[in-house]
C-alpha cells in the first residue's frame, strides 16, 4: 500500500544487544496482545465454528466444548495462559481443523518461503538491471514510467495477466498449482513486479543522490566511468539507503502472497491465513500474527547489523555509544 | 566558513509537466464518472443480455462484454463510484487519525511520546494487507467494511509521519522566530505549526488514496467486499479470473483502469511534494 | 588586461594548459556563466582564480577536465591539456584524460573521499582505472604517494576509513589519490577551504612542493590569503569574465580594476566602530548566567557564568569558536532558553524570568538576526507576508500596512520587487537583510546578531555589516554581536568578550583588547588572524 521508506530511528531505538532483543519481544508481544484482544471482538461463537455448518448438538455439549477449550474462564487467565503457552512455543489448537497452529502454519510456510525468496530474487535482478539501464535522459524517463507501472499494478491484475500472456497464449508455465519449479516462476513474478518496481525506485534515488556527492565527483575526476562510478562507490551507498526497506517489502510480499495464492490456487500461508479470517478460526489468526511480528522484528534486527557492516562510520559511532 | 559555489546548474523548474496535467485530467473525469455516469456511456451497467455474452472489445462494447453479456466499459465506469468512495474515504479517515495520533506523540514529553511510538511500531510490524484481512474478520465483510479496513491498516504509517513532522516542525528556525518575533503561541499554532505539518501528510495522502483503491480492489477480490453484481472494481476482476482463458478483456480492462489511477494520484502526488521541497531549498 | 596576458603567454611552447575563449552557458540563463576566458598555465606554474560564488570559478575548472553538468553548454575556440586538443575528445577519451594527466583535489576530504571506503582503496582507485597493476604493485604504489604527502605511518592510514583521519590528514590522502596516476596538472578547488588555519598552512607547502617538483597547478579559491602564498599568477573572476590577470606580486600591490580592490579591501581593512557613549544608560545585562544541558555522559555546561551589561547604542561583541556557549547565550538573552542560574535584566527589569505570558509583550524591543536566514522563515511565507506578520504585530493600521513594508525594504536596500519571492528564492544576503527588515519592523532597542554574515561572500559580508553599522547610528541601536570571526567582530564592537567552552576568558574595551590581549587563548586567536592578514 503506501510505500513510506523507513528512516533509521535515532534516539527511540536501543542501541545495546540486549536492549534491541527486549525491543524484539516487545513487538511480538505487543502484537499478540493487541491481536488476542482485537479477535475476542469477532462475533459468533467459536464452537460453531469448530463443529462446522452441521453442528447441530445440544447446549450441554457446546458447554463441554467451552470447558475443554478454556473460553470460560475470565479473559484475562485466557490471555495469561496464552501467553504462558507462546513462551513455550505453543500456538494453540485450531478450532476448525484441530490441528496444533504450529503443524498447520509448519506445513504451508515452506511453499510461501519459495514463493517469497524467488521473488526476491527477480525483484533485486530487475531493480539492479534497471539501475544500471538508467543513464541517459529517455532511458530514465521510460524506465521510471515502467516503475511507476509496476508498483501502481494491482498484483492480483498482474498474475491475471501473466496466466493469460505465459500460460493460456504460449503455454509455457502451468495456470496454476504448487508442484514444481515451473509452477512456481509465474506467482513469484506476479509478485516480484510491485516490489521491483519500489526497489528499484528507491535504489535510484539513491543512486541520483550518490552520484551528485562530492566523493563521485572526485572519482569521475579519477576517470572512472558508469560501471566503475556505480559498483565501486554509488551502489553501495544507496543500499545502504535502500536497507530500510526491507521490513516494508518482507510485509509487502506476504500480505501480497494471499492474493497471489489465491489467483494460482497455490498452497501456502497466505491461502491458511485468508481461510482462517474467512471461518472465524482465531488460533490460526493469532498465530499468523504473531509469525509476522516475529519476523517483523528479526528483520529490524537483521537491518540493524547490516546497516553497521555497509557504513564504516556506524561501526565508531557504535563503539564510542 | 563553507563556500557554496552558486554556479551550479539552474535549479529544476517546479511548473506541472504534460505527465501531471494528463494524470490531473484522468483523475477529473474519474471523478466525473462517479457522479455522472451516464456522461460517458448510456448502457445500464446491471442489464444482462445473455445472446451478447463475452463478446471481445468492439465500437459499441469498448471493453468487451462479460459472461451475462453485461457491458464491461459501463460497469467499470459505475465501479468508480465505489471505488473512489474507498480510497478517498479511507484516505482522508486514515490521516485524520494518523495526524491525531501524531501529532498527539509529538506534542507529548518524552514518556508519553515514546509509549505511544512503540504502540506504532507494534501496529507497524503487521503486513498492511494482512492488518486490513484481520480488520475484515473482525467487523464483518461489507462496502463500509472495506473502507473502514483499509483505513485501519494504513493510520500506523500516517501517525509515523504525523509524529516525525510535528517534531521537525516544532523545532524549526521559523516557530522559534516566531516567538523572538512576539507571537502568540496559539497563532504560532495556527499560522506555522499546522500548516507545515499537513504539507507533507496532504501530499503522502494524495500518493495514498491510489494504493487504498488497490488494496480495496484486492479485498472485494478475495470477495470481502460489496456482493456481486455490485459493479465494483475488484468483483469485475474477480469475474474475469474464470474467463481469463477465453475473455482475457473482462478482467485486463479494470486492472488497467485501477492502475492508470493509482499512476495518476502518485504522479499528482509526487509533484505537489517536489514542489514543496522546492521551497526549502 | 586579460586578453593580453594570455595572448602573450600563447606564445611561450611551455605552456602545458592553453585556454582561448572559454564560455559555459545554461539553456534559460540570461548570461553565460563562464564568459569567453582564456588563460595559460605552464609546467611548474600556479594560476589561481579568485572568485566569490557563483563567479564561475569552479565551472572554469571542470571544464579542464569534461567535467561540467549535462545541462552546461561549453564552448572555446582552443582548450588543450599537455598537447592534447579537448576539442576531438570522447568521453572515453576524457576518461583516459582525467586522474591520468589532470588531478582534481576538492573542497572537503571528509566528502570528497568515499566515506565507505578504505584510504588506501581510494587511493589507489587512479591506479585501477589506468594502470594495470598486481596487487603489490598498488600497495607498494599507495604506501609511496601517502609517504610522498607526508602522512606519517602510512601502512595504519592505508587501512583506516577517511573519517577515521584528522582534517589535515584527510586532503592529504585526497591529494594522494588525485596524484596517484601520475598526472602533470592538478587542480585545487578550495583546498583548504575546510580546515583549521595552522592546517591550512601545511596543506598550502604541500601543494608549494608539488609545485617545485614541476607540476602544474590550477588553484580556484574565495579566500586572497591563500592564493597569495601559492601562486605564481592570479585572475580575479567575477559575473564569468576574468576582471584582471597578473603576477601576483602585481595584483596585491597595484591592482588595477575596481573589484579588485574591493576584494582586497574587503579582505584586509580593519574597521573599528565609532566611539560611544560610555555614559549611555544599560540597556542589557547578563549577571552570572549558566545553562547546561543532558548529555549521554553527564551534564554538559554550555555556558558558565556570563555577565556583561550592554550599553543604550554601543555594541558588545562575542567571539568564540563553534561550540564555546555563544548561540545558547544568545538564546538566553533573548528569553528563548532559561538560565539554570542567574538572569538576563532588560532596562533593569526582570527578563529572563518572566513567564512567558508576560514577557510577550516586551519581545519586541530585543530582536534577533541569526546565521542562516532561510531557516527563520516559513517556507510556505512570500517575503511580503513575512515582514506583514511583524508589521501588523506593531499595531499598525491595515491601510498602512503596505507603506510601512516598504519603509522596510527601503531601510535595508531591497527593492520592493522582491517582495512577491519566496525565502529560498533570495540570495544569501538578501534572506540577511530580510532578517533584519524584519527584525527592525518591531521597532527594537536591542538587536542580537549571531554570527549574521558568516554564511555570506567577503563583499555581501561588508555591505551587511555597513548597513548594521548605518542602522545602528541612524535608530540608537544596541547591540550583541557573536561571531567566530576576530575581524568582523572587531569592526562593530566597543565591549568584547572571548569564550572558550562556555566560560569568558577575557573581557573588556574591544580596542584595548586588540591591542593588549590579556588571555593565551586571545592572543592565540589574534596570531592566527594575524598571520592571515599578514600574508596579504
Amino acid at each position: 500500500m503506501t510505500v513510506t521508506p523507513k528512516k533509521r530511528r535515532v534516539g527511540l531505538a536501543p542501541s545495546s544487544g540486549l536492549g534491541r532483543l527486549g525491543g524484539m519481544l516487545l513487538v511480538v508481544w505487543g502484537a499478540a496482545t493487541v491481536g488476542f484482544f482485537a479477535l475476542r471482538l469477532i462475533p459468533g461463537d467459536p464452537v460453531d465454528v469448530m463443529l462446522g455448518v452441521h453442528a447441530n448438538v445440544s447446549e450441554a455439549v457446546r458447554a463441554q466444548i467451552r470447558a475443554d477449550w478454556g473460553l470460560t474462564e475470565p479473559l484475562f487467565l485466557q490471555y495469561t495462559n496464552y501467553l504462558g503457552r507462546l513462551l513455550r512455543g505453543d500456538l494453540g489448537t485450531s478450532y476448525r481443523l484441530q490441528q496444533p497452529v504450529v503443524d498447520v502454519i509448519g506445513q504451508q510456510v515452506t511453499p510461501t518461503i519459495q514463493l517469497m525468496a524467488l521473488a526476491m530474487v527477480f525483484a533485486l535482478a530487475l531493480a539492479i538491471s534497471s539501475a544500471m539501464l538508467a543513464r541517459g535522459r529517455r532511458s530514465r524517463a521510460v524506465l521510471s514510467f515502467l516503475e511507476l507501472f509496476a508498483v501502481s499494478s494491482p498484483t492480483f491484475w498482474t498474475g491475471l495477466v501473466l496466466i493469460t500472456v505465459f500460460s493460456f497464449g504460449l503455454h509455457w508455465f502451468p495456470i496454476a498449482g504448487t508442484d514444481g519449479f515451473l509452477a512456481l516462476v509465474l506467482p513469484a513474478a506476479t509478485l516480484a513486479i510491485p516490489v521491483a518496481g519500489i526497489i528499484s525506485q528507491v535504489l535510484r534515488q539513491g543512486l541520483d543522490s550518490a552520484s551528485v556527492m562530492p566523493f563521485a565527483d572526485t572519482a569521475r575526476a579519477r576517470g572512472v566511468g558508469h560501471a566503475g562510478l556505480l559498483f565501486r562507490h554509488t551502489l553501495r551507498h544507496a543500499a545502504a539507503n535502500s536497507i530500510t526497506l526491507t521490513g516494508y517489502i518482507v510485509g509487502s510480499l506476504l500480505g501480497g502472497s494471499v492474493l497471489v495464492e489465491t489467483v494460482f490456487a497455490r498452497q501456502g500461508l497466505g491461502r491458511v491465513a485468508l481461510d482462517a479470517i474467512m471461518n472465524r478460526d482465531i488460533p490460526i489468526v493469532l498465530g499468523v500474527i504473531v509469525l509476522a511480528a516475529a519476523v517483523f522484528a528479526v528483520i529490524n534486527l537483521l537491518i540493524d547489523l547490516a546497516y553497521s557492516l555497509l557504513d564504516p562510520r556506524l561501526r565508531i559511532a557504535e563503539r564510542d555509544a | 566558513m563553507t563556500v557554496i559555489d552558486a554556479a551550479r546548474a539552474p535549479t529544476r523548474r517546479q511548473h506541472a509537466g504534460v505527465g501531471v496535467w494528463i494524470a490531473g485530467a484522468f483523475i477529473v473525469m474519474l471523478l466525473l464518472a462517479t457522479v455522472a455516469p451516464w456522461l460517458f456511456t448510456s448502457v445500464d451497467p446491471l442489464e444482462t443480455d445473455v445472446m451478447n455474452a463475452l463478446q471481445a472489445p468492439s465500437f459499441g462494447h469498448p471493453f468487451g462484454t462479460d459472461q451475462a453479456g453485461r457491458d464491461v466499459f459501463a460497469r467499470v465506469l459505475y465501479g468508480s463510484r465505489y471505488s473512489l468512495a474507498v480510497g478517498f474515504g479511507a484516505t482522508a479517515l486514515a490521516m485524520v487519525a494518523g495526524l491525531t495520533i501524531g501529532a498527539v506523540a509529538g506534542v507529548l514529553h518524552r514518556v508519553g511520546d515514546s509509549v505511544l511510538s512503540r504502540a506504532i511500531e507494534v501496529v507497524m510490524a503487521f503486513p498492511e494487507f494482512l492488518l486490513a484481512l484481520i480488520v475484515i474478520a473482525v467487523i464483518g465483510p461489507g462496502e463500509a467494511s472495506l473502507l473502514i479496513a483499509v483505513a485501519i491498516a494504513v493510520i500506523p504509517a500516517y501517525a509515523r509521519v504525523a509524529r516525525a513532522q510535528t517534531l521537525v516542525v516544532k523545532r524549526a528556525g521559523y516557530v522559534e522566530a516566531a516567538r523572538t518575533l512576539g507571537l502568540r503561541s496559539s497563532t504560532t499554532l495556527v499560522r506555522h505549526v499546522i500548516p507545515n505539518t499537513l504539507g507533507p501528510l496532504l501530499v503522502m495522502a494524495v500518493m495514498g488514496i491510489g494504493t487504498a483503491i488497490t488494496a480495496a480492489a484486492g479485498l472485494s477480490f478475495l470477495g470481502l467486499g460489496p456482493k456481486a453484481p455490485t459493479p465494483e472494481w475488484g468483483l469485475i476482476l474477480a469475474a474475469g479470473r474464470n474467463y481469463v482463458a477465453t475473455a482475457w478483456w473482462i478482467a485486463v480492462f479494470p486492472g488497467l483502469v485501477i492502475t492508470a489511477t493509482v499512476i495518476s494520484t502518485s504522479t499528482v502526488g509526487r509533484f505537489l511534494q517536489a514542489k514543496a521541497a522546492g521551497r526549502k531549498r | 588586461m586579460s586578453d593580453v596576458a594570455s595572448v602573450t603567454n600563447l606564445v611561450s611552447v611551455t605552456n602545458l594548459v592553453s585556454v582561448t575563449n572559454l564560455s559555459v552557458s545554461f539553456a534559460g540563463a540570461p548570461t553565460p556563466a563562464v564568459d569567453g576566458v582564456s588563460f595559460c598555465i605552464a609546467a611548474g606554474e600556479c594560476l589561481a582564480i579568485v572568485g566569490e560564488s557563483g563567479s564561475g570559478k569552479t565551472l572554469t575548472a571542470r571544464s579542464l577536465i569534461g567535467l561540467t553538468p549535462d545541462t552546461a553548454q561549453v564552448r572555446f575556440d582552443k582548450l588543450s591539456i599537455a598537447d592534447v586538443d579537448t576539442r576531438a575528445l570522447t568521453e572515453q577519451a576524457w576518461r583516459q584524460l582525467r586522474g591520468a594527466i589532470v588531478g582534481l583535489v576538492s573542497q572537503d576530504a571528509l566528502v570528497s573521499l568515499d566515506p565507505l571506503r578504505r584510504v588506501a582503496a581510494e587511493v589507489a582507485e587512479p591506479l585501477h582505472v589506468h594502470e594495470n597493476l598486481a596487487r603489490t604493485q598498488v600497495r607498494e604504489r599507495v604506501l609511496d604517494l601517502l609517504r610522498r604527502v607526508a602522512i606519517p605511518l602510512p601502512e595504519v592510514r592505508a587501512r583506516q576509513y577517511p573519517h577515521e583521519l584528522s582534517g589535515g590528514l584527510r586532503q592529504r590522502a585526497l591529494i594522494a589519490s588525485a596524484l596517484a596516476a601520475g598526472p602533470v596538472l592538478l587542480i585545487a578547488d578550495e583546498p583548504t577551504t575546510a580546515l583549521d588555519v595552522t592546517v591550512q598552512a601545511q596543506v598550502l607547502a604541500l601543494l608549494g612542493e608539488l609545485k617545485a617538483s614541476g607540476l602544474a597547478l590550477l588553484l580556484i579559491s574565495h579566500d586572497l590569503a591563500v592564493v597569495r602564498n601559492l601562486a605564481d599568477r592570479v585572475a580575479v573572476m567575477k559575473d564569468g569574465r576574468f576582471v584582471e590577470v597578473a603576477d601576483t606580486a602585481t595584483l596585491f600591490t597595484a591592482p588595477t580594476q575596481e573589484y579588485t580592490r574591493r576584494l582586497l579591501r574587503a579582505a584586509t581593512e580593519v574597521r573599528s566602530a565609532p566611539p560611544a557613549d560610555t555614559a549611555s544608560p544599560i540597556v542589557l545585562s547578563a549577571r552570572g548566567l549558566v545553562k547546561s544541558y543532558r548529555r549521554p555522559h553527564g551534564r554538559f555546561r554550555a555556558v558558565d557564568g556570563v555577565t556583561f551589561d550592554l550599553r543604550s547604542g554601543s555594541t558588545v561583541g562575542i567571539v568564540g569558536e563553534s561550540g564555546s556557549g555563544k548561540t545558547t547565550l544568545a538564546k538566553m538573552l533573548l528569553g528563548i532558553e532559561k538560565p539554570d542560574e542567574g538572569e538576563v535584566l532588560l532596562n533593569g527589569e526582570v527578563w529572563s524570568s518572566l513567564p512567558e505570558s508576560r514577557r510577550r509583550a516586551h519581545r519586541a524591543r530585543i530582536q534577533v538576526i541569526h546565521q542562516n536566514s532561510l531557516d527563520v522563515f516559513d517556507p510556505r511565507f512570500t517575503v511580503k507576508k513575512i515582514l506583514a506578520e511583524a508589521v501588523a504585530l506593531e499595531g499598525t493600521p491595515r491601510t498602512h500596512r503596505t507603506g510601512r513594508i516598504a519603509e522596510l525594504m527601503e531601510a535595508v536596500a531591497l527593492p520592493t520587487a522582491l517582495l512577491t519571492r519566496r525565502p529560498h528564492q533570495l540570495s544569501g544576503g538578501q534572506q540577511q537583510r530580510v532578517a533584519i527588515a524584519r527584525a527592525l519592523a518591531r521597532r527594537p532597542e536591542i538587536l542580537v546578531c549571531d554570527e549574521p554574515v558568516s554564511s555570506l561572500d567577503v563583499t555581501v559580508q561588508a555591505q551587511v555589516l555597513d548597513l548594521l553599522a548605518r542602522l545602528q547610528r541612524s535608530r540608537g541601536l544596541s547591540m550583541v554581536f557573536i561571531s567566530h570571526d576576530l575581524a568582523v567582530v572587531r569592526g562593530l564592537s566597543h565591549q568584547i568578550l572571548v569564550m572558550k567552552d562556555g566560560v569568558v576568558v577575557e573581557q573588556g574595551e574591544a580596542e584595548e583588547l586588540f591591542t593588549r590581549p590579556q588571555h593565551p587563548f586571545t592572543k592565540h586567536l589574534l596570531a592566527v588572524h594575524g598571520a592571515l592578514s599578514e600574508s596579504l
